[in-house]
């Protein structure tokens, strides 16, 4: 049923996936990586930024993609990321000059795109101009001839001679300028620094990772599991699609775990319908899990 | 559920690409459309000059009367393209304001839990650390904080932005200079406008000092965040107090020693006019410097502890105005009477005469020795355990039929009650805002949207959040 994705879609002209790390936590900020990971890496990450489109919803998020240490961990291990931080340069009177030049630039060329786009819009729309012109101008013509003036019936027939470049374009002001907040970072005014990325330390962490890249490599796609009150949470295939099976909760080999707990992990279990797999590393430092599933309840 | 098969695929294929091209979207808007904004990494905090056409209202607070936005705010602000941040003259990215607003005060699940809670539309605010009582807020005793928050500079925001102002320091000495002048011409019936000019001039230096005492207690306390609401009101009393009593020093002061007296008056030559001038409308007295001299009146010490009368002698020279004619040798008053003497209410009167408690002469003695309550309640305690002891009333404890409560316990309503109940009530500690502040602060107040939010008034929120990992 699972089948090990091969990386044959998406070539690696795009270099390794960049992950800043900020504050502690690791952050992708370019779609085409998030797409790239998810697809062909089943790395799948949580979206923690508004969506451009529809900002005030918290159901669909946007960029920045949070990793979970794990992922990112494992990513480095295959040798298809980095891990960097930014490190602001300082700011030279060149680069606010480069800035002003880049805004007087994209000015420019909005003012192009703005009168070239109004000027399509006038030729298609000229026929009606013309028409409408003309209909003015009989009414007038109406009305002068309502107050007495003899007018001639061709008057109203006359035609409208106009061009395109006769209709008047407003000229857009700076002030209404379009204008971006850019996601990711300027890169002429950041460099990027590798940072040593020193997760697992902890046992607790080292047994997570060890499950979670078993379970990869095993080829679910994991999420964090705090939804389910579990460490992790295994798909069969990618989670826009496919409901999970797994609850994954790691626990050392020789802890013992108390009928309470089992208890609360099974009814979670069941009421969700999905498989609480208890794993640990054993003696042998292999990897064992033990599925629960209560037959109890119905 | 995932078979492998060719249509699965080209579903999943196309969710991603649209996937893509949706997050790859830009935030664009035109510029005038835009809130600049300021970063500074000093006060960590992004400046406004002009407001948006909504976010106002639920967002940002006002300091010096600058305008500022806290980084969450800001951050949310910016992905809902509507505010633009700049540093260094330069715009920020989004990935930039994430590097330079998170820190080790902002981090990530203090901005996700606000931007969260925010798209749902509610309104998020940090947690003030005051809360006012209920019992505060019907006393106005909140919206009086508020005042002397913004006289004083409110004392959470940095050293930065915080302004002392002079002209308002000087102002609220003044106006607490002016209510002691009040009690001053209640107190003082005999008193010559320069000996009030004098007075009024040491009372303004020890008033001053007073203030300043009090202003560097309140910037003390308000460097801790949980600045109770009465810690406020007992500094400003205490100031009071201090001015009250050294007026009480300078009335003392006057009569024995006389070089004293000249020296204060002479200091009322230089005395700010304003004070002058209203001590004269009081006394309705003429400026004269040379018309008495003090060394030969002896005025009355109201202040001292000469018991409930104070004995005014006639002296020789004439200081009554007009014609007015001292009939007596010694003028007796009742210092009850006359002093602080609060507009006697008819029903006052009428209750007063209904309600006749037992003449107990022994109490009333105590009540008549002590200066406070404190001290009535000591004097109260004594009289009770010497006279209310179980050796009095032989008769009653003699038999086996005893009563339930014994003399000595009967220290108080409470007591007596607890001697016979049958079954014990457990007392919840009194709330007391000085008490330790709990060990956990929310984060945020949380009101949900309504119209008549205001963001100086908000009142009580809706809910508290935390946020913890």
């Amino acid at each position: 049923m699972f089948e090990c994705v091969t990386y044959n879609r998406m070539s690696f002209d795009r270099g390794k996936t960049t992950i800043t790390l900020i504050n502690g936590q690791c952050f992708v900020w370019n779609s085409k990586q998030a797409r790239f990971l998810r697809e062909e890496l089943r790395i799948v990450g949580t979206l923690c930024g508004s969506l451009p489109r529809a900002p005030m919803q918290n159901t669909h998020l946007g960029l920045p993609l949070q990793l979970m240490p794990e992922e990112v961990t494992l990513l480095l291990e295959k040798g298809l990321a980095e891990v960097v931080e930014n490190t602001e340069d300082v700011i030279t009177e060149e680069m606010k000059l480069e800035y002003k030049n880049k805004e007087k630039k994209s000015y420019k060329r909005q003012v192009e795109l703005y009168t070239r786009e109004r000027q399509e819009e006038i030729k298609r729309k000229l026929p009606q101009i013309i028409a409408g012109k003309k209909a003015k101008r009989n009414k007038v013509l109406d009305e002068r001839r309502k107050n007495g003036e003899i007018i001639d019936d061709s008057e109203f027939e006359k035609e409208i001679e106009m061009t395109v470049e006769d209709v008047g374009i407003p000229t857009l002001q700076e002030a209404s300028m379009l204008m971006e907040i850019p996601l990711a970072c300027d890169p002429s005014t950041t460099t990027p620094v590798l940072v040593k990325w020193t997760y697992p330390k902890s046992d607790k962490e080292v047994l997570r990772y060890r499950v979670f890249r078993d379970l990869w490599d095993k080829g679910h796609y994991l999420t964090s599991g705090s939804k389910f009150g579990g460490d992790f949470i295994a798909y069969p295939g990618d989670p826009s699609r496919f409901h999970s099976l797994f609850i994954v909760v790691c626990k050392p080999h020789s802890a013992s775990i108390s009928g309470i707990e089992l208890i609360t992990m099974g009814r979670l279990g069941t009421n969700v319908k999905k498989t609480i797999v208890l794993s640990s590393v054993d003696e042998n430092d292999k990897l064992c899990y033990t599925s629960l599933q209560w037959t109890g309840i119905s | 559920m995932p078979d492998g098969s060719w249509i699965q695929g080209k579903q999943i294929e196309k969710f991603h690409e649209e996937r893509e091209k949706v997050l790859a979207e830009p935030r664009v808007q035109k510029k005038c459309d835009y809130v600049h904004g300021l970063w500074t990494n000093e006060s960590r905090l992004v400046e406004i000059e002009h407001e948006g056409k909504s976010f106002w209202k639920n967002m940002g607070f006002t300091r010096n009367g600058r305008k500022f936005l806290h980084p969450e705010e800001a951050l949310f602000l910016m992905e809902m393209n509507v505010l633009q941040v700049w540093y260094n003259f330069l715009p920020m990215s989004i990935e930039g304001a994430y590097c330079r607003f998170l820190g080790p005060t902002l981090t990530l699940e203090f901005h996700q839990v606000y931007a969260h809670l925010r798209r749902m539309g509610y309104v998020v605010i940090r947690h003030r650390g005051k809360l006012a009582s209920r019992y505060e807020r019907e006393i106005g005793l909140d919206k009086y904080q508020k005042k002397k928050e913004r006289q004083l500079g409110d004392p959470m925001t940095s050293s930065l932005l915080t302004k002392k102002n002079s002209i308002e320091e000087l102002a609220q000495m003044e106006g607490l200079e002016n209510c002691v002048t009040d009690k001053m011409c209640e107190h003082e019936k005999v008193a010559g406008e320069e000996i009030v000019a004098s007075e009024n001039s040491q009372i303004k230096m020890d008033c001053a000092a007073s203030i300043e005492k009090a202003h560097s207690q309140e910037t003390e306390i308000g460097g801790n965040e949980e600045m109770g609401s009465s810690l406020i009101l007992q500094s400003h009393m205490n100031s009071i107090k201090d001015s009250a009593e050294c007026l009480n020093d300078n009335v003392t002061s006057l009569s024995p020693v006389d070089d004293n007296i000249l020296t204060t008056f002479k200091h009322s030559d230089a005395t700010n006019s304003a004070f002058s001038s209203e001590s004269r409308n009081a006394s309705g007295f003429q400026y004269k410097s040379s018309a008495w001299d003090f060394r030969k009146i002896a005025f009355p010490n109201f202040g001292a502890e000469c018991g409930d009368v104070i004995k005014i002698q006639r002296s020789e020279s004439n200081l009554t105005p007009g014609h007015v004619v001292c009939e007596l040798d010694c003028y007796d008053f009742n210092r009850m009477a006359h002093i602080n003497k609060k507009k006697d209410k008819k029903k006052d009167l009428e209750r007063d005469r209904k309600l006749k408690f037992s003449n107990n002469n022994s109490r009333f003695s105590s009540y008549q020795n002590s200066r406070n309550w404190s001290e009535y309640k000591v004097c109260l305690y004594n009289w009770r355990s010497n006279n209310w002891r179980q050796d009095q009333f032989p008769h009653l404890f003699a038999d086996g039929l005893q009563p339930l409560v014994r003399p000595e316990l009967a220290t108080s309503t409470e007591a007596i009650l607890q001697q016979l109940q049958v079954i014990k009530s457990s007392t919840k500690p009194p709330r007391n805002s000085k008490a330790d502040p709990p060990a956990v602060l929310p984060h945020f107040d949380v009101y949900s949207p309504n119209k008549k939010f205001k963001k100086t008034n908000p009142g009580t929120p809706d809910f508290r959040v935390i946020v913890m990992r």
